[in-house]
């Protein structure tokens, strides 16, 4: 960073905080398992961008130092994303997930 | 020649070589981490859901409570970074020793998890999942050890005021990616069907 920042930290913290127990709190009310996930990732990335924009300072930063972050970003979603049809198409042409069961204790 | 403003060009040479080079350090790192993320996630769906009884034997409290730790320890380390902006060495040192702390506080809970997790036979080589997870979490403890003997450093120097903004800022950018990296193994270790 730069120049310093007026950013209050403590009020980011705040708000991390009450997204983490949003989360974790989401997952015992009675929604869909799809909605569920849906919200909780979408709560992740909420974070994970408050992290970087506020405490790594990356909107003060130059485009130089952003785009080093998004080129691996970008290059993890495609590389997951390609891999997608593979997984799909197995499960159509199987039909079955695999059956697993926890271990006896 | 005015010899306070080539200190002032070396300090910010310095700040400019260590953020980039601590930037382009993050950028491998997204890379490492997406690549066991990426498979986790694909094999996860391939599974259909019938993962979340293995899940079920993780203990989400633990974790809720490391998260806060983590969050808190990306607060304090980001209040070292301020006090160095105001050359405070006194208090950055006392943020990072209060970052330290933390870091020690996460893994003693992730130990304990372990130890749990052990003694119900979970183990790597129970199920695929269970290789993920240790896989996962283990990499990211190891990340979690390097900050702690990286901020003790500095801590160090601090105590001597000989701490440096470019140390403290690379120092706290490693960290914060590292409290990233636990924003998304939470939920999808944790919470997710």
């Amino acid at each position: 960073m730069a120049s310093e920042s007026h950013t209050n930290y403590t009020a980011i913290w705040a708000v991390l905080l009450a997204l983490l127990f949003a989360s974790v709190g989401a997952v015992y009310l009675p929604f869909s398992p799809a909605l569920t996930t849906a919200f909780i990732f979408l709560v992740a990335t909420v974070k994970a961008v408050m992290i970087a924009v506020y405490f790594m300072h990356l909107r003060e930063e130059t485009q130089l130092i952003r785009s080093l972050l998004w080129a691996p970003v970008v290059l993890f979603i495609i590389m997951t994303l390609a891999l997608v049809p593979d997984i799909v198409v197995e499960r159509l042409s199987d039909g079955s997930a695999p059956e697993v069961s926890a271990p006896a204790h | 020649m005015d010899v306070t403003h080539v200190s002032e060009g070396q300090a910010n040479r310095e700040t400019s070589y260590a953020k980039m080079a601590i930037w382009w350090f993050l950028a491998s790192e997204v890379m490492t981490f997406g690549g066991f993320l990426a498979a986790y996630m694909l094999y996860r769906m391939q599974a259909a859901g019938s993962w979340s009884v293995l899940a079920a034997g993780l203990n989400p409290w633990i974790a809720t409570a490391n998260t806060v730790v983590l969050l808190t320890s990306s607060l304090t380390i980001v209040k070292a970074h301020q006090a160095m902006q105001h050359d405070d060495q006194a208090r950055a040192r006392k943020m990072l020793g209060l970052t330290v702390l933390l870091g020690v506080v996460f893994l003693g809970f992730k130990a304990v998890e372990y130890s749990i997790e052990i003694s119900h036979g979970y183990t790597p080589v129970t199920h695929i999942f269970w290789s993920f997870y240790y896989a996962l979490t283990g990499l990211h403890g190891l990340h979690v050890v390097a900050g702690i003997v990286v901020n003790a450093v500095l801590f160090v120097h601090a105590g001597k005021g000989k701490l440096t903004l470019a140390r403290a800022e690379a120092a706290g950018l490693y960290w914060h990616f590292v409290d990233v990296v636990w924003v998304f193994l939470f939920p999808l270790l944790y919470l997710s069907y």
